[in-house]
């Protein structure tokens, strides 16, 4: 098999990897620590992911070739982007089942078969969804209560929040449909 | 390995990148999620197949040497623009809706440095913001469908719904999250 064809194989099934590391670390963090946010699990998966996945990449593809430096260099940068990408494209997949808002409120309606607007909202309302994310952002460290009142910890969720402005200013949504320009 | 198989998956991603921002600017289509399949997905891989056709048939002018990289490299090419592209897809419903998670960084960053309390942030926050553009952007998407003010899920809710419980339990999560 041509080595290009072995280094596809490989690197597709980094999302794979990555639920199969997820499935033990879970567990063992609700078992060991489970006050351990989830997604701060999930980023310990995909790190220690890389290990495995470089010894797969190695065993299948390069010792069979006789790589230049560059072409060694060229590999590992090609594969650092795929498997991060991959994961990352997992990573919203589990998110969606994590936090999701679309995905309760599609599960509030199966449970009930059929659901009016307003009962959807008494059952997931405004007050329960902020505390879920309050105590979430808390967990991961991107917020702290001082003295009663939230302030910024981290500042990587943050930093994504203002990258996602720019990306919606760049698409052309206007300003009057984002949350994120009213009473700031 | 070639560095322009990295540098011609970077490329693609970046054209396709261009023409979303340029009809997103121009006309932004009701729906998203295709029209970014379409751009992102379909189209280049409609181009890919085409091209490696024509190669196959050596229809294409200057044949493999216009671009050096060999025929088994393509599908290098084509899972580094995928990748990418399928990250930006996943991360567009973020850009598109509201995440209120980051609406809340930006709001408490905003009251920097005093911060604000639970009641001040929750005044940020209305049902519309966080709930009715959720129930109409499932319909826009197909997945539940509303009758007589009634919300019922359809076969595609349905199977998402399936989906995302079958892989709480295999990471031995709690069935419902949100």
């Amino acid at each position: 098999m041509d080595p290009s064809v072995k280094l596809f194989l490989v690197l597709v099934c980094s999302p794979i990897l990555v639920l199969a590391l997820q499935m033990a670390f879970s567990r063992l963090f609700i078992r060991y620590r489970p006050d351990t946010s989830r997604h701060v699990i999930f980023a310990v998966c995909v790190a220690a992911g890389h290990i495995p996945m470089a010894a797969a990449v190695w065993w299948q593809v390069v010792r069979h070739l006789t790589l230049t430096p560059s072409e060694l260099i060229w590999m590992a940068v090609y594969s650092l982007i795929v498997y991060n990408m991959l994961s990352y494209c997992y990573f919203h997949i589990f998110n969606m089942s994590e936090t999701a808002r679309r995905i309760r409120i599609l599960n509030e309606i199966d449970r009930a078969q059929q659901l009016r607007a307003s009962d959807i909202v008494s059952l997931y309302g405004v007050e329960e969804m902020l505390n879920a994310r309050l105590d979430r952002l808390v967990k991961m460290r991107q917020l702290k209560q001082s003295g009663g009142r939230y302030v910024i910890d981290q500042r990587l969720l943050y930093i994504a929040a203002k990258v996602i402005v720019g990306a919606r200013n760049l698409l052309g949504f206007p300003p009057s449909q984002t949350l994120y320009y009213k009473k700031t | 390995m070639s560095h322009y198989i990295l540098i011609i998956g970077v490329l693609i991603f970046i054209i396709c990148l261009g023409l979303h921002i340029l009809v997103w600017r121009w006309y932004h289509p009701r729906k998203e999620v295709i029209i970014l399949f379409l751009i992102f997905l379909i189209i280049p891989a409609v181009i890919g197949i085409a091209g490696l056709g024509l190669n196959w048939f050596g229809l294409l002018p200057g044949g493999t040497g216009v671009i050096p990289i060999s025929a088994f490299d393509w599908p290098l090419v084509f899972l580094l623009h995928f990748s990418l592209a399928g990250a930006y897809i996943l991360s567009y419903p973020a850009i598109q809706a509201v995440s209120p998670s980051l609406a809340i960084l930006l709001v408490v960053e905003s009251s920097a440095p005093q911060g604000l309390t639970s009641n001040e942030l929750r005044s940020h926050f209305t049902v519309e913001d966080l709930l009715e553009a959720r129930l109409r952007d499932l319909k826009d998407g197909y997945l539940a469908v509303e009758s007589d003010g009634w919300f019922r899920l359809t076969w595609r809710g349905l199977l998402l719904v399936r989906f995302n419980r079958f892989l709480r339990i295999l990471l031995g999560l709690p069935t419902i999250g949100g």
